[in-house]
């Protein structure tokens, strides 16, 4: 146990080495455009050394322009915004998509009607709806919850009709003869049966509640990352563009984190001898 | 003793690809309170199929099932199941799924705890009641679910090939435990397996499937001194006589139903290649 630890703290320690590294690089080749000139007979071959910091900015500009997005609330102010369309898009889609899936599941019939038209749906781009939700919702938050809500809901309903159909027959065969009805069936057997399924739908649909939120406001809008990220981009402020994009990065880093972690807590029954 | 189970004329016919089998024939068979009856025979036999019919789970073609004398319609949970799988859920520690029973039948939580601990020291899986069955071995998975079904007390306990997927030495300690437990409680057991010498070392009686149709072809009553230690007793003489009595019948059926198993493959693999050179035929155009 000892050695494995040793082993992990190594590793992060060359991967922020790795890291620094990089930035380090970055830092080396942004500036006036420089070349190394070669001459070699007829021939001039020129290979840059340095970029333009309009194409590429630099790590020192990027840190003084988040440092000076945070200072002026900027960064806070469209930052809960994205957050809070990602968050209520995630919680409506996913909650739709537990339902109804849990309910086609159970009905085998019905399912087998609908089924070639919500294949017809989920395979719709659904950023391709977001000019209808415009339409519907009008350019404020609203529409990017529905952008992030459709998303989610068809990872979460495939997943949780999944779940509800692998359900082992044995299992429920067993609970019934020792005197479940049909009602207890469905809780102790059934539902917590589609858990893991239901946990991969969330994992899945919550970097896509985040793609949905930004996207939306790529599209239209007046606040948020999204939002932010355009308006750099129009000013031409190469720097700008990157501190959001890292501010993206490290949101989706951490959720990807917590979604892993949660998973490790609650799934330990799936791990053990056999895995 | 008076009858606990009474087996009438049970016959089952499966559908499979549209064409009839017939599983079980004719099974007529009483089950005495407190007896512990095994019914061995070939693989593919019905045995299985003739617990489920018991448990409820499955509607027998023909025949009717007496419990106590009085008809049996659908699950009855005085009748317990102990399944050739574990059937263990995944989710539930050692103690939550031995649990399972009193809590469909809203005991107290303090309660439920406390019987659940007895038991799981009876079975000797002390130390492991917070475990996960995957983190249980095959042996101890076997013990959780048997005390799962125990924990209810059901007057009837079937028990298909329960002790198959073990290793050969932990099936003998688990076979010795399973009398332990049952010594005394008066509980009637109907016991299926494959292998003979675990019939008679732990029943009353055996009786002898044949092979497809599955019917009660010989019953043997077995009468060895209890209690019973199911390692010694394979040294006993009067357990070589019987052993070598039953096999004869037994050995019969499985040659039966090996022809029978060899028959099917070969006809499967006919129909296979025909199903294979009609598509050829169809997607070629000739």
């Amino acid at each position: 146990m000892k050695e494995k630890s040793k082993g992990i703290l190594k590793l992060n320690g060359q991967r922020i080495l790795f890291g620094i590294a990089l930035l380090l690089l970055w830092e080396l080749i942004s500036g006036e455009a420089a070349y190394l000139t070669i001459n070699f007979q007829a021939f001039t071959i020129r290979i840059p050394y340095q970029i333009e910091p309009f194409w590429i900015s630099s790590p020192s500009e990027i840190i003084s322009r988040l440092v000076e997005l945070t200072k002026s609330g900027q960064l806070t102010f469209h930052l809960s915004i994205t957050i809070f369309e990602m968050i209520v898009g995630f919680v409506i889609g996913a909650a739709l998509g537990i339902l109804i899936g849990f309910w086609l599941g159970r009905k085998v019939t019905l399912a087998k009607i609908v089924d070639p038209y919500i294949m017809a749906v989920y395979s719709l781009p659904k950023i391709a709806l977001a000019p209808l939700f415009i339409l519907w919702f009008g350019i404020g938050v609203d529409m990017k919850i529905a952008i992030a809500a459709i998303i989610v809901f068809f990872l979460v309903f495939y997943n949780t009709l999944g779940g509800v159909r692998s359900v082992d027959p044995e299992l429920v065969d067993v609970i019934r003869v020792i005197g479940a009805n049909e009602r207890e069936i469905l809780r102790k057997v059934v539902l917590p049966s589609t858990y893991p399924w239901i946990f991969t739908g969330f994992k899945l649909g919550i970097p896509y509640s985040l793609i949905g939120a930004v996207v939306g406001e790529l599209i239209a809008t007046n606040k948020g990352m999204g939002y932010l990220l355009m308006e750099y981009s129009g000013w031409f402020d190469t720097a700008g563009v990157f501190a959001v994009l890292f501010v993206l990065m490290i949101v989706a880093t951490i959720l990807n984190l917590a979604v892993n972690y949660t998973e490790d807590r609650l799934m330990r029954w799936r791990h053990g001898l056999s895995s | 003793m008076p009858n606990k189970i009474t087996l009438k004329n049970i016959s089952k016919v499966f559908t499979r690809d549209e064409r009839d089998v017939q599983a079980l024939i004719d099974i007529n068979i009483d089950v005495k309170e407190g007896e512990f009856l095994s019914i061995v025979g070939p693989s593919g036999c019905g045995k299985s199929t003739l617990l489920n019919i018991i448990s409820g789970l499955l509607k027998p073609t023909t025949g009717e099932i007496l419990l106590d004398g009085e008809l049996l319609r659908g699950i009855n949970t005085k009748i317990g199941y102990t399944t050739q799988k574990d059937n263990l859920l995944p989710w539930r520690t050692t103690r939550q799924n031995i649990e399972i029973g009193l809590e469909l039948r809203e005991v107290t939580r303090s309660e439920r705890r406390s019987q659940a601990i007895e038991l799981i020291n009876r079975v000797g899986l002390a130390g492991f009641e917070d475990h996960f069955p995957n983190e249980l071995s095959g042996g101890m998975r076997k013990r959780a679910s048997l005390a799962r079904t125990l924990i209810y007390n059901p007057d009837v306990l079937l028990m298909d090939e329960p002790f198959s997927a073990v290793d050969a030495q932990t099936r003998l300690i688990l076979e010795n435990q399973l009398l332990e437990l049952w010594s005394g409680t008066g509980n009637t057991i109907i016991f299926v397996t494959h292998d003979l010498e675990e019939a008679i070392s732990l029943s009353d009686r055996v009786i002898v499937f044949s092979a497809r149709p599955g019917t009660a072809k010989a019953a043997n009553s077995i009468p060895l001194a209890r209690p019973r230690d199911t390692i010694k007793i394979r040294f006993n003489e009067d357990f070589i006589k019987i052993y070598e009595r039953i096999w004869k019948d037994l050995e019969e059926e499985v040659g039966k139903a090996e022809e029978l198993k060899t028959r099917a493959e070969l006809e499967k693999a006919r129909k296979d290649q025909e199903k294979f050179r009609a598509s050829f035929d169809e997607n070629t155009g000739l």
